[in-house]
């Protein structure tokens, strides 16, 4: 006990690069983190990817995955069912989206019926049948401007000066 | 006089004895927590306007151009309503659509017609949604290299969806 105890006074644990790296880190977090993420994270589904630059803003969201349609954050509907059905009226979907119209939606958004917002999430491989019936749904529930989500890509193009060079 | 005593006592110790513990804590508590929250992936949107439920009147078809892409499972047309078809993309067999013969000749049409800013696209129900949004990236933007750096140029981004009947066989 004694002995150690005279031995760790001597060396001092160099914790400089430690310090370092976090700080750096931290900083570098911090930063990252800073634009707020407004789409939900969602982890079983795959966004298909585009080259879009416009930021996602606080809309109502609509998630499609391969099984259910989630608005924002409930399960309203499965997909199986409604691709069975005939027509491009959801009736869950719309009463799911009647139901959130002073929750979320913009303050001027609530008076004017054609700015009002929904941003879909759908997977990649969806067909397009089924997105049909929710974009109906959506302009039958007086949502007038419909979003995609895509994942942010770099451009295939700065693969081909890459390698040029 | 404080300060040269101060500095001949810093002489004498080896290393500086900073107390960084409580630094350290918030920094081991920082990083991880942050490393948790942060997202790596980025997501973008794209904007559709479509006519709202209200009776609207349809605007009248007048005899302008009004460009067409056509998304059918073994092909990509691209044409005008009134005029008919401009281009056809035939999919080679097993592989992804022509995308890259797409943009060239939207690009050509853009030159040709530079007020115009919308575009519609016309899909089969089976066409999955990646497709759309390749297309609908196709029809946005034409990318460009220039001195070395990649160029985006306007198209048409007011784009509108459509369906369109299958055809049996193909026409």
């Amino acid at each position: 006990m004694e002995r150690r105890h005279n031995r760790g006074k001597g060396t001092a644990l160099n914790l400089v690069s430690l310090m370092d790296i976090f700080t750096i880190l931290v900083f570098f977090l911090l930063v990252n983190s800073s634009d707020v993420e407004v789409l939900p994270n969602a982890k079983e589904i795959q966004l298909p990817e585009s080259i879009a630059e416009v930021k996602a803003k606080e809309t109502v969201v609509i998630l499609i995955s391969e099984t259910h349609i989630i608005v924002q954050g409930t399960p309203v509907a499965l997909v199986a069912e409604i691709m069975s059905r005939k027509g491009n009226d959801i009736p869950e979907l719309r009463q799911a989206l009647k139901s959130q119209n002073d929750r979320v939606l913009r303050r001027e958004a609530q008076d004017d019926i054609a700015g009002r917002e929904v941003t879909i999430m759908g997977d990649k491989d969806i067909p397009y049948r089924l997105l049909k019936k929710v974009m109906a749904t959506c302009t039958a529930s007086d949502y007038g401007r419909i979003s995609l989500a895509v994942l942010q890509k770099s451009s295939d193009k700065l693969g081909n000066i890459t390698a040029a060079r | 006089m404080s300060m040269s005593r101060r500095g001949g006592r810093y002489r004498n110790v080896d290393t500086a004895e900073l107390n960084i513990t409580a630094f350290m804590n918030l920094m081991v508590i920082l990083v991880p927590f942050l490393l948790m929250t942060a997202v790596f992936s980025r997501l973008a949107i794209l904007e559709l306007n479509l006519p709202g439920s209200s009776n609207e009147p349809v605007d009248q078809q007048e005899l302008t151009f009004q460009l067409e892409v056509i998304i059918r499972k073994s092909r990509i047309e691209v044409g005008d309503r009134n005029l008919g078809a401009l281009g056809v993309y035939p999919r080679p067999e097993g592989s992804d659509y022509d995308y890259e013969a797409l943009s060239k000749k939207l690009s050509e049409l853009k030159v040709r017609y530079p007020d115009k800013t919308d575009a519609a696209i016309l899909l089969e129900s089976d066409i999955p949604y990646d497709t759309l949004v390749q297309v609908m990236d196709r029809v946005r933007v034409a990318e460009v290299i220039e001195e070395d750096r990649v160029v985006r140029n306007d198209l048409f981004p007011d784009i509108s969806i459509g369906e369109l009947t299958v055809l049996d066989g193909g026409a």
